[in-house]
């Protein structure tokens, strides 16, 4: 146990610091997506031009070739900066690093990480939500290539992205997981139909993704036929941590803002309030341990996988409880603050559903970390 | 930057786990209720002879010089075990206050030895505001340490000391006759309560990491409705959450453990609040809701989670209550801007 800086790593901070102040712009976070996003997009090229993006992948793949800890840092001084939010989409790299053929990722993962090329997540469907294993969308061999048809739902930033990374079902005759097999899926093939979905704070952030006899190249498979619940597994288990998502840093500027917007609102705040503001700060503080902890076993190489729902629902939790304040605390409605915090607020209710609901994260931990007999 | 235990830290803490396996065999917790401080006693001089009482204590006063997370190590090994010392109260806190808020060596070196020494609180086991009335954690014979009107530590013998009919059998409190004291306001008094802090956190965790083992292990063999209940998904859920609590709950409390004695003091006290503040929730949840999995028998006097359930209650209360550690967070989000 000990959390000072190696030389290296005081470096490294050092020259982060640097970088943020000239880069981080001055301007507050716009709520809208729609407004957010060329400003996200913006600041995360500016990110991978800066070399601090895909901290501990190998330089001939885009990355940094840095150890997990640097991965801690970026996330503290990120927060410090009170830098934009950092497109969480580098989960999606994970499996293309680590089931990719060397040419795909030459080809998918500088473009990926560099945010010049916007992937999303084609997993969920309608019939196919926590049980992803029962999804119905099929791929059919034909020669060298995959013909794909079937509907996918719920995909996040679908109607700005490039490339979806889709889960399809290649042999029929195998039970549940063993069946499916992941595709990279260029959006504007023929046959691809992607309608945004409106989310309940107005943002058109996820997508409807319609596929109908889509032909895409053998090449274009990600790993082996029946590969693709590994590579479910090894996104979703990314998904869950505050790091890898860039959550961390985002709540750490929410805290900040939160507090702004109480001292403009000059309403004294009472105790009850104080303290549940108070177990906000706490669980962030408890978050940025336990991100710290999960990395570091992530660099020893012990962790096995279910326990990422311990860092999925901690993550839920800091969300929920630092949204859930706000609208303790933001009683003011002649203010500047309330329906911006609301957004927020809604959003945060998603976090418990996404990337595995809590009640599914819950099942996990009891069966596969507990022991408990199914 | 490194976060994991050392290899050291991991056999210190498999070392106390074997001697609270040997001393605490059989159910030996429950009868300590009354039994008149012989296991207590017992407990105490073995955690001296392996100069664990004196880990807080520098090698040059005869302790054995350790750090705070090698203190909270054990401190937690111990609340996993429920031993019936006062380890958190004299070998954590009281040793923080003789060493940061002073030092004050002769009783350092005493403390090192055995002797015994209560840190003194207000009444609502508060940071005394003016005058201190309670001795945290008391056993008989012991003296007060205390911050005099001056902000000075201070070690004061408590003639006429009596027990107080409070929650905890384990952890008595005793009702001393007034004392002027104040609460932390230097530097080094508020480091030594955020390492007081820390360690009730560590031992908190070490409760709700015995209860959550309790439970499961009783879900597991107990069958309802022809199988196990640990298969209904109400109780798998319960011991999530508990599990959840408990590794979230350690994670805080190993890097607070570190903060509070190495980083700068605003800081630390942010992150011990942060560890007391979720350790004591989460362990007076755990303790609760391992009750809840053990059915009838988790509310009998012969089995010791009530046991759990009242160490809890008592030490997220030590040193400025539950409350203070919140308060004191939710000001420093505030002054965020
Ligand atoms: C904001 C947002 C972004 C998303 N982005 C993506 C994306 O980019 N790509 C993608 O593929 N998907 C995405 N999803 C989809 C997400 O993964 C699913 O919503 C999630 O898996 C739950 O599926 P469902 O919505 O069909 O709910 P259901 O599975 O129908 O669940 C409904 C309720 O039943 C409960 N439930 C279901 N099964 C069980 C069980 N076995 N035990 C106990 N309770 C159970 C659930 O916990 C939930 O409370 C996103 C979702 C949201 C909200």
């Amino acid at each position: 146990m000990d959390l000072r800086d190696s030389p290296e790593e005081a470096r490294f901070r050092a020259r982060l610091r640097t970088w943020l102040a000239e880069n981080v712009p001055d301007e507050p976070e716009p709520t809208r997506l729609a407004d957010r996003w060329p400003l996200t997009l913006d600041f995360q090229r500016r990110l991978y031009q800066g070399g601090w993006v895909a901290l501990t992948y190998p330089v001939e793949v885009g990355g940094q070739g840095l150890g997990v800890m640097e991965e801690a840092i970026l996330s503290e001084e990120l927060g410090r900066a009170n830098a934009p939010t950092v497109l969480p989409l580098s989960h999606l790299a994970r499996p293309l690093y680590t089931l990719g053929t060397e040419e795909q990722k030459r080809r998918y993962l500088p473009a990926l990480l560099a945010a010049t090329e916007i992937w999303c997540q084609g997993f969920s469907e309608p019939m196919a939500g926590s049980d992803l294993a029962s999804l119905r969308t099929r791929a059919v061999r034909e020669g060298d290539e995959w013909v794909l048809s079937g509907h996918k739902i719920w995909t996040s930033y679908g109607v700005f992205s490039d490339y979806c990374l889709l889960l399809a079902r290649t042999d029929p005759g195998e039970k549940a997981h063993r069946g499916i097999s992941a595709f990279i899926v260029p959006l504007d093939s023929p046959g691809v139909t992607v309608r945004a979905i409106v989310l309940a704070n107005g943002d058109e952030e996820f997508a409807e993704v319609y596929l109908d006899d889509v032909r895409v190249p053998h090449d274009n498979l990600l790993g082996r036929p029946g590969d693709g619940w590994q590579v479910a597994m090894e996104v979703i288990n990314h998904e869950r941590g505050a790091v890898d998502t860039g959550y961390l840093p985002k709540f750490d500027r929410y805290l900040t803002e939160l507090a702004a917007a109480v001292k403009e609102q000059q309403t004294p705040v009472d105790r009850a309030t104080l303290r549940a503001l108070g177990e906000a700060a706490a669980s962030l503080e408890v978050l940025r341990m336990h991100c710290l902890r999960t990395l570091s076993d992530r660099a020893s190489g012990v962790l096995s996988g279910p326990e990422s729902s311990v860092d999925k629902l901690l993550m839920t939790a800091v969300e929920q409880k630092l949204t859930q304040v706000s609208m303790a605390l933001l009683t003011d409605t002649t203010g500047a603050h309330r329906a911006r915090w609301f957004d927020r607020y809604l959003y945060g209710r998603a976090a418990s559903i996404y990337g595995g609901s809590s009640q599914i994260q819950r099942n996990i931990l009891a069966q596969r970390r507990l022991g408990l007999p199914r | 930057m490194r976060f994991a235990l050392t290899d050291d830290q991991l056999a210190l803490g498999s070392v106390v786990n074997d001697v609270c396996a040997q001393l605490f065999a059989d159910g030996a917790v429950r009868e300590a209720r009354d039994d008149g401080g012989a296991l207590r006693a017992k407990a105490w001089s073995t955690l001296v002879e392996l100069d664990l009482v004196g880990l807080l204590v520098p090698e040059e006063l005869g302790g054995a010089g350790g750090s705070v997370t090698d203190a909270c190590v054990v401190a937690e090994v111990l609340g996993k075990h429920l031993a019936p010392v006062p380890y958190v109260g004299t070998a954590i806190a009281a040793a923080a206050m003789l060493r940061y808020a002073g030092p004050e060596q002769d009783a350092l070196s005493g403390l090192a030895r055995g002797e015994a020494f209560s840190v003194l609180l207000g009444r609502h086991l508060e940071e005394p505001a003016a005058e201190a009335q309670v001795a945290f954690d008391w056993t008989d014979g012991a003296r007060g340490v205390l911050l005099d009107p001056d902000g000075r530590v201070r070690v004061v013998d408590l003639p006429g000391t009596t027990l107080l009919d409070d929650i905890d059998p384990l952890h008595p409190l005793g009702r001393i006759r007034p004392v002027p004291a104040i609460g932390a306001l230097e530097d080094g008094a508020r480091r030594a309560r955020a390492i007081a802090w820390t360690g009730a956190a560590a031992l908190l965790t070490g409760l709700a990491a015995g209860a959550l083992d309790q439970a499961v292990e009783y879900a597991r063999q107990r069958e309802q409705y022809g199988r196990p209940i640990g298969s209904f998904q109400a109780v798998q859920h319960l011991c999530a959450d508990m599990l959840v609590d408990v590794e979230t709950s350690r994670s805080i409390v190993h890097g607070a453990s570190w903060t509070v004695q190495h980083a700068p003091v605003e800081e630390a006290e942010r992150v011990a609040s942060a560890a007391k503040s979720h350790a004591g929730a989460a362990a007076v949840r755990t303790c609760e809701s391992a009750i809840q999995v053990l059915g009838g028998i988790g509310v009998t006097l012969e089995h010791d989670a009530h046991l759990r359930l009242r160490t809890a209650h008592l030490h997220q209360a030590a040193f400025g209550g539950a409350d203070a550690p919140l308060l004191l967070l939710a000001a420093r989000a505030l002054e965020r801007t």
